[in-house]
Formats: structure tokens, C-alpha cells, sequence
């Protein structure tokens, strides 16, 4: 009978099947563990990357502000917060999580760098349609212009509209909806592209300047000695002459016209400067017959800010040639005199109609002033692994 | 019914069979022990060079090319990294100094005279300024710090070999 025979295979299976279950209780505890430790590492990888996305996500949107570069993926949380050190300087923080990893990135960014970076660059629309050649030149290494770059770019963030017999040494960019178009085939020794994304920051007037006691306007000759001034506006005609000597500031606070120079009159930038004249204006200028002198022909001699934040104009129509960079977010430029304009010019809107000829300083490029791109200056990041 | 014992023949076959099984089972089970063991070595000590590898160049990144020092013909680094930069300005921690002790340990001194221990088993350790093609004897004309970790270890009677190489591109050198 069965019942009264005796075995020991179930007992051998049952020892088999206990040491299997140690054994694998014990590889599978291990193995838990270590990807309990690698999810637990990959995630705080993931909050990191998080966070210095959304590092750069935030640079770009203090660059451009009216863009929401969105945020792709999902899961993760971050927490933003942008503090002011100064007029020029942000502190960002961001911490990115995922699941329960994080890691907070600070940085500084500072505004720094040129916004003299074209030719001729207006963010509605840029027109030539005079007779002279856009180019390059650089006053560092060859203050005379003798050598013709092809770095004379133009740009725009809607459309380029040529016509006449311009040539342009140089790329022309578009906006990425807008449309290049050249009636006489033009020449465009460069790149045509369309994708022109360029965001004017506003000017914004110094404090220090803000604070200088108004004077009188000009009508009559006049050689202040270097320094800051506020007055309402300056007009030329007749012979007289003022002669602004580096480094000054000056500040034209009439909205209306605010610089005219016509006739035999003229603005002399003294060749004596030690630094730039730097105009900054909310107003219209407007430059005929000598116009704007600039003894060391150098255009960073002379740099003119608009601050409107409605429109202004500044127009060229003089018969000399002119030295110097004009910046105006919201300035219509209109060049039609007879000489050559060497420097940058951007604005809202360019128009250029004359017969001299365009050429970029390079050395533009180089300055250093707060109406740059907000840039990283010190990172610092920690992890929580 | 009367029942019978077994013989020693068929004792000694039962037993056989049943050596031979468990023989099988611990052959299989100790092969397996052994790869295992040979897996987890290997991994542990590929872990252990990754951690050190990232805990290095983490802290590295955050430097500036202007603020790195590679000393001992490249078997150590000193740099410095901001500790504090919400006033404005850049605060910096002091030299971090990493290097290989007698014991094969990778030491993280900073301040001085305090010491970490990141890692085990190194058997080298390499910096190198690196400019696009070749190392630079100094780092402020350089574009990136190179670090190559060499581990070995030995395991359960295996010796385990574990070289690992970074380019950090520094965070700070604007």
C-alpha cells in the first residue's frame, strides 16, 4: 500500500526549493536595491538637465521677451525666480525636479555687448533704393576705410525691399515670414536668409544723467567742456557751430525736434575727445548741409540713443560724409544725403535713399554697452543626489 | 502485508543519483556564483568610477578655465569655484584640490587639510587642458579639462579594470 510506504523525494524538492528561494530572495533584494540607486541617480541626473533647460529657457525670454520659447516634457516641475542686482545685472534660479531628486542652478546675467551688429538693420521693414554700396571698413585697423570688407549686413525682422543700383557687401536677413525683394537685381555679395529674430532692447536713459539740471537749448555756437548735460534740444542754421569734446553725455529731452542742423552750421565732434560723445534723445533729428562732424572719424565717437518709446526720426540729408552709430527701437531712418555714412544704423524702420555709401564699422561690434543681450557672467549649481 | 527494507544496491543507486543531482544543482549554482560575482565586481567597480567621475567633473564644470591649476604633471587639480554670487559679484570657495593618496583613494581637499575620500581603487588619475588639439600648459588658453580615471580592483581572486574619460567644457568661463 502507498500510505505505508516511506519517501524522501518531496523532502529533497522541498530543501531544493527553499535554497532557490533564499538564493533568489537574496539576488533579488540586491537587485532591487541597485535599481532603486540607479532611478534614484538618474532622476537627480534628469532635475539637473531640467533645471539648466530652464536656465536657458529663461535667458532667452529675458532676450526676447515677447517670446515663450513653451516647455517640452512633462512630469517635472520647476521653480523660477529672477531677482534684480542692478539695471544691467539679473540673478536667475531655477530648481528642476523629478520625482524626489532635485537641483537648483543660480546664475548672473548680465546685459552686455554690441547692438551695433548690421550695416543697417530695421525691425518693420529696411528699404535701399539710392545708388550707393552697402560695406564694411574697420576704424581700428584702418581708420580711412582704404580696405572694403563684406561684412556691411543688413537685416530686418519683417522685409527687405531693394531697388536702384545698391550693391550690398554683406548678408541681408529677413524675419522668417518676411520677404526679400529685389526689383533690379540688386546685388547681395552675401547669404540671403530668413530667419532674422533680433530683439531692440529700450534705451533707457542714464540715472545720473536723468539727474543733471535742465539748461537752456541751443541755438547759437556753443563748446561746452566735457561732461553731462541736459537741455532740450539743439538748432543749427546759419554758421553756427558747437563743438562737443569727449567723453560727454548729453541728453536732449524735447520729444519733438530735438537736433536740426542745417545750412552752413554744423556739430563738431572735437578731435581732442578722450571718449565719446553719446547723445541720447526721445526726439527727432534732423541733419542737413555740414550736419555732424566727426574730427577723428571714428564712429564710436559718436553714438545717438533714441528713447522713445513712441516713434522718432532721424534723417541724414547732409552733404558730408558722417561718422557715427545711431540705436532707436522705435526711430524711422531715413538716409538720403550725398556723402557716405560710416557706423551702424538701427532702428525701427531704415530708408535708405541716398547717393553716398554705407559702411559698417566692425569695430561696432566690439563695444561694450547695456543694450547688448543678457549673457551668463558666474554659475553656480548644486545637486541633491 | 509484510513489507521489505532496501537493499544497500539499491541504497547506494539512490544515493548516487541524488549526489549526482546535487552535484549538477551546485555545479550550475556555482558556475552562476561565479559570473555573478564576476558581474557584481565589475559593476561595483564601474559604479564606483562613474560616481567618482561625476562627483569630479560636477563640481569641475562649475570653475573657470582661469581658475584651474593641474599640478604633478597632470595627476592633480586645484581650482577654485563661486561659493556665493547672489550679492552681484563672485564670491570663490578657495582651492579644491584633487588628487591620489598612497592608498589608491581619490581625496577631495578643501578646505585645506580636510579631507574626502571619492573614490577606491584608483590605479591613475589624468588632467589635461585640452585647446581643440592638444593639452595646453595653461589652462587659460585652453577650451576644456580632460579627465581620464583609472580603476583596479581585485575581487574574489579577479582583477577588475575600469579606465573612464570626461571632456568638461567649464560652466564659469565667460
Amino acid at each position: 500500500m502507498i500510505s505505508n510506504k516511506r519517501g524522501s523525494a518531496l523532502i529533497i524538492v522541498y530543501m531544493v526549493i527553499a535554497v532557490l528561494t533564499i538564493l533568489g530572495t537574496g539576488i533579488m533584494s540586491r537587485e532591487l536595491s541597485e535599481i532603486s540607486n540607479t532611478r534614484r541617480y538618474s532622476d537627480a541626473v534628469r532635475a539637473f538637465w531640467f533645471a539648466e533647460a530652464g536656465i536657458y529657457k529663461e535667458l532667452y525670454e529675458l532676450n526676447y521677451p515677447s517670446t515663450d520659447v513653451g516647455w517640452p516634457g512633462s512630469g517635472e516641475v520647476r521653480d523660477v525666480a529672477i531677482t534684480n542686482i542692478s539695471s544691467s545685472t539679473k540673478m536667475i534660479n531655477v530648481t528642476g525636479y523629478f520625482d524626489n531628486s532635485s537641483a537648483t542652478i543660480s546664475v548672473l546675467a548680465a546685459k552686455s555687448g554690441s547692438p551695433f551688429n548690421f550695416a543697417a538693420f530695421g525691425n518693420t521693414s529696411l528699404s535701399i533704393s539710392g545708388q550707393g554700396n552697402v560695406s564694411s571698413y574697420n576704424s581700428t585697423s584702418d581708420p580711412s576705410g582704404t580696405v572694403r570688407l563684406s561684412n556691411g549686413d543688413i537685416g530686418t525682422n519683417g522685409d527687405i525691399t531693394m531697388s536702384g543700383q545698391a550693391f550690398v557687401y554683406g548678408d541681408a536677413a529677413t524675419g522668417p515670414d518676411g520677404e526679400f525683394e529685389d526689383e533690379d537685381n540688386d546685388y547681395i555679395s552675401g547669404n540671403v536668409t530668413q530667419d532674422s529674430d533680433v530683439y531692440l532692447t529700450a534705451v533707457t536713459v542714464p540715472s545720473e544723467l536723468e539727474n543733471v539740471t535742465l539748461g537752456n537749448s541751443v541755438s547759437a555756437s556753443w563748446s561746452p567742456a566735457a561732461g553731462n548735460y541736459r537741455i532740450p534740444s539743439i538748432s543749427l542754421a546759419g554758421q553756427n557751430t558747437v563743438t562737443l569734446t569727449g567723453p560727454t553725455n548729453l541728453y536732449l529731452t524735447s520729444t519733438g525736434t530735438a537736433l536740426a542742423v542745417s545750412g552752413q552750421a554744423e556739430i563738431v565732434i572735437s578731435n581732442s575727445s578722450t571718449g565719446p560723445v553719446t547723445i541720447y534723445t526721445p526726439g527727432d533729428i534732423s541733419l542737413a548741409g555740414q550736419g555732424i562732424t566727426n574730427e577723428a572719424v571714428t564712429p564710436s565717437k559718436l553714438l545717438i540713443y533714441g528713447t522713445s518709446t513712441d516713434s522718432q526720426t532721424f534723417a541724414c540729408a547732409g552733404q558730408g560724409d558722417f561718422y557715427g552709430a545711431y540705436y532707436a527701437p522705435n526711430g524711422d531712418i531715413r538716409l538720403s544725403g550725398q556723402g557716405d555714412l560710416f557706423g551702424s544704423f538701427i532702428g525701427d524702420t531704415v530708408a535708405i535713399s541716398g547717393q553716398g555709401n554705407i559702411r559698417y564699422d566692425e569695430s561696432l561690434k566690439t563695444l561694450n554697452t547695456t543694450l547688448g543681450t543678457y549673457s551668463i557672467i558666474a554659475w553656480k549649481d548644486s545637486r541633491n543626489f | 502485508m509484510t513489507q521489505r527494507a532496501f537493499t544497500i544496491v539499491e541504497l547506494m543507486v539512490a544515493a548516487a543519483i541524488f549526489l549526482f543531482i546535487v552535484g549538477g544543482i551546485y555545479g550550475i549554482m556555482n558556475a552562476g556564483r561565479s559570473l555573478y560575482d564576476a558581474d557584481m565586481g565589475r559593476l561595483d567597480l564601474q559604479s564606483s568610477a562613474r560616481r567618482a567621475l561625476d562627483s569630479l567633473t560636477a563640481e569641475l564644470r562649475q570653475t573657470s578655465m582661469r581658475n584651474i591649476s593641474i599640478l604633478d604633471d597632470g595627476a592633480e587639480i586645484r581650482f577654485e569655484v563661486p561659493a556665493n554670487i547672489t550679492s552681484g559679484t563672485v564670491v570663490y570657495s578657495g582651492p579644491i584640490w584633487y588628487y591620489v593618496n598612497a592608498d589608491a583613494q581619490l581625496v577631495r581637499e578643501h578646505p585645506a587639510d580636510s579631507l574626502k575620500v571619492v573614490a577606491q581603487y584608483m590605479d591613475s588619475l589624468e588632467f589635461c587642458c585640452w585647446n581643440g588639439t592638444a593639452c595646453a600648459g595653461n589652462c587659460s588658453s585652453a577650451d576644456s579639462v580632460i579627465v581620464r580615471m583609472g580603476f583596479n580592483r581585485t575581487y574574489k581572486q579577479r582583477t577588475y579594470l575600469f579606465n573612464v574619460t570626461e571632456n568638461v567644457v567649464v560652466r564659469n568661463d565667460f
